[in-house]
């Protein structure tokens, strides 16, 4: 019901929407042109040609491409790499790849994002404290919003677009003050200064490099899409981008009117601020820091979790804060972007070196996007190949000029780009290893097995093993069932039980999606239960079963009192009891090198990973974990020959 | 055109008497009863089913050994395999 609230265009969806979408984008005026000017010195060519390169960056970049475009590629109203692969993986095989790697780029962005905003608004508090430690209140605040985590956003969440508000109107003002005073500063309006700023300028086109720091949140805003919805994401940037280029416009005046060479150690930023309101401005700004840094954050969880569901990523903790949909918290995920922005904050000291590692993930995170939405043009939306062409030139044309100038930053941002790759390598390691254990997973047609079950089901001289006795299985298809649970039942100590239930999650390609079917096999004795799940459900089986249970008693289609004659005499429940089955490398294995390593470090990643009882959410029920071996390339034939004993007294002599 | 393990597969699973002679390419012919199957990855270029469990019925008669058995019988690749041949009516019903 929130959610829907939220994605009608009203008042309020648009102040949420500035609260979650906006934090990262709108604080870029923070540093994107002191980046832009650097140590360089100050001229209308510089000045008027990076306030144009940010202009049409933003035109194209951020309202043509995001907000237009690719908005439109919603999954069921979600936004974010992985909804967008979802949609068009059918049409290609190896479309995983550019999700791997933007997705990998996303998350190495959110190491970055906290510590450069954060340290931007405090290095302000140097204008009103010369000696100010900036680095422990950095740390002090970047440690608090990770810490914070746990609590979820509901409480504080309903601040956030109140202070983005007032945030976007500062800018708007401090933005206007200077503009009224050099409005000449609006001839940056016309492209023809960034494009000479580009090819005209010394090492002009390395500057876009700068430049692409105005744009860097875009990708963050298509990833929260499904918080905000469309429209009120789409009208909320008429507002934001307005006030952007007021501020930057404005900041530009200041430079042309400062009458100053070099900017040396100031921020346009904090220059067009009046000193008496200094202090309340850098409250503000370390307040929509701290929200832009709450985004990222938050769609990091959002991504992981929607890895673990699509089997990109080892399964991890997920906790649910609060009750509103979609909000997660990771605690693993979180505690290692905690330790990286740390880091950060400690190695760079200053914004200003951290500009030097900022964007480069992020152009890598937007071609990939690029990418899948050209298929998803072609595919999906039907356009023509020379349209799709054309739109993906522009945009790659554009996204590797971004790329290209930004790959100087990898001398500073290899450390980065290593996360990056790591990220990717794990992602690529589970998913093909996976992929090659499916490959390994027996099945044989359950018809077969049936007479043996319902023989053991009644054989009173096997003790009972549990009154419901419940597998999960892997089989999609219902008349099918995995061998290892088929031994399982038979062959680890046979399991009677009154009813056997084999439950399946299909994970669909679409976000909420949360249904389940039934089939009877054999009327109260094999039961099978299909769940359909969405990729940003988490897949509590034993919530999920305990409805189903639910439903069938209230249907009249079960009666789970106890058969054991004193507790069913008293009315007692009868016993459920899950056996999970694990598959661990077994010795008999004969595997090529690449399957022995792909193997290797999947089993080695598991370990570290959740187990699958905790995945299901079933740590609380009657669980037994039986582990399996994964037998598929036997050892070869051992000649092993039996000799007769020569040892006295045992009749051979 | 369809896959012949799958066409195979299909066919050999809705049979009622399943006791085949399975020749492979190497010229080895074994009696015998499909239990259990692999399938391929469709993401690859492999067949529907990869591979097969196989268990031989003079291994069947004299060990009693039960179907279930994790590791019972062969395992044999699907591309391996030359042709089947049913039992009980001599049609082949993969070549």
């Amino acid at each position: 019901m929130e959610n829907n609230i939220h994605k009608k265009l009203s008042a309020a969806g648009l102040l949420v929407t500035l609260g979650i979408i906006f934090g990262d984008i709108g604080t870029s005026p923070l540093y994107v042109l002191k980046a832009i000017v650097g140590d360089r010195e100050i001229t209308e060519e510089l000045v008027f040609g990076g306030l144009s390169c940010i202009l049409w960056t933003l035109t194209l970049q951020t309202t043509f491409k995001y907000i237009w475009l690719t908005l439109q590629a919603d999954n069921h109203g979600e936004g974010g790499i992985f909804s967008l692969y979802t949609l068009v993986r059918r049409y290609k095989k190896w479309l995983y790849l550019p999700a791997f790697v933007g997705a990998g780029a996303l998350l190495a962005d959110g190491i970055i994002t906290p510590p450069i905003s954060v340290s931007s608004a405090i290095e302000g508090l140097r204008l009103v404290i010369p000696n100010i430690p900036v680095i422990p209140i950095v740390i002090i605040i970047i440690t608090g919003i990770f810490a914070f985590q746990r609590f979820g956003t509901k409480i504080i969440g309903s601040a956030f677009g109140p202070i983005m508000l007032v945030w976007f109107i500062l800018l708007i003002i401090l933005g206007l003050s200077q503009v009224i005073l050099f409005p000449s500063v609006l001839k940056a309006f016309n492209p023809y200064y960034a494009f000479h700023l580009l090819t005209n300028y010394p090492k002009g086109f390395w500057l876009l490099g700068a430049v692409f720091l105005a744009t860097t949140g875009a990708e963050a805003l298509y990833s929260d899409l499904g918080h905000c919805g469309r429209k009120n994401v789409r009208v909320s940037w008429a507002f934001v981008k307005t006030a952007l280029l007021i501020n930057y416009f404005g900041q530009g005046a200041w430079l042309m009117n400062s009458g100053n060479s070099h900017l040396g150690a100031l921020n346009p930023f904090y220059e067009i601020m009046p000193q008496w309101f200094l202090i309340p401005g850098i409250i503000i700004a370390t307040s929509a820091t701290i929200i832009a840094s709450q985004a990222l954050i938050s769609g990091s969880f959002t991504l992981i979790s929607e890895a673990v569901n699509l089997n990109f990523w080892p399964r991890v903790t997920i906790k649910f804060p609060t009750e509103i949909r979609g909000q997660l918290y990771v605690p693993s995920i979180n505690w290692l972007m905690w330790a990286g922005c740390i880091c950060v904050v400690l190695y760079f000291k200053e914004s200003g070196n951290m500009e030097a590692i900022y964007g480069f993930n992020i152009t890598l995170a937007m071609l990939m996007t690029t990418l899948l939405m050209g298929f998803y043009l072609k595919y999906v939306k039907k356009l023509s190949s020379a349209l799709v062409f054309l739109i993906l030139f522009v945009f790659i044309s554009v996204e590797s000029s971004f790329f290209i100038a930004n790959i100087v930053k990898l001398k500073e941002a290899w450390m980065f780009l290593s996360i990056v790759i790591g990220i990717m390598l794990i992602m690529l390691l589970w998913y093909t290893a996976r992929r090659t254990l499916n490959k390994m997973v027996e099945f044989s047609p359950i018809i077969q097995h049936l007479p043996a079950l319902l023989d053991l089901s009644t054989d009173t001289s096997i003790s009972k093993y549990a009154s419901h006795l419940i597998y999960l299985t892997g089989s999609p298809n219902p008349r099918q069932i995995e061998r290892r649970i088929i031994y399982s039942v038979f062959s680890r100590s046979p399991k009677r039980a009154d009813i056997y239930w084999f439950i399946h999650i299909e994970r669909t390609g679409e976000p909420y999606t949360l249904e389940y079917k039934l089939d009877k096999m054999v009327e109260d004795k094999i039961v099978r239960v299909d769940f359909r799940i969405g990729f940003r459900v988490q897949p509590r089986v034993n919530v999920l079963f305990r409805k189903v249970i639910e439903q069938m008693i209230a249907n009249k289609e079960l009666d789970i009192t106890s058969k054991y004659e004193s507790l069913g005499k008293h009315n007692v429940a009868a016993d459920f009891r899950f056996v999970m089955l694990e598959r661990f490398l077994s010795v008999e294995n004969e595997f090529s090198l690449k399957n022995r390593f792909l193997l290797n470090g999947y089993f080695f990643l598991r370990n570290l990973a959740q187990s699958d009882s905790r995945a299901f959410g079933l740590d609380t029920s009657d669980v037994t974990i039986e582990k399996i071996p994964l037998v598929i390339s036997p050892a070869s034939a051992i000649n092993l020959k039996r000799v007769t004993s020569d040892m006295p007294g045992d009749g051979n002599e | 055109m369809k896959d012949a393990s799958k066409i195979f597969f299909e066919k050999y699973f809705k049979s009622s008497n399943r006791f085949v002679v399975v020749t492979m390419k190497n010229g080895i012919a074994r009696n015998g009863i499909f239990i259990s199957f692999f399938y391929g990855n469709e993401y690859s270029n492999d067949p529907y089913i990869i591979k097969w469990r196989f268990i031989e019925t003079e291994h069947f008669a004299k060990n009693k050994i039960v179907d279930w058995d994790i590791d019972a019988g062969i395992i044999m690749n699907h591309i391996e395999i030359k042709s089947v041949k049913f039992k009980n009516n001599d049609e082949t019903i993969f070549e």
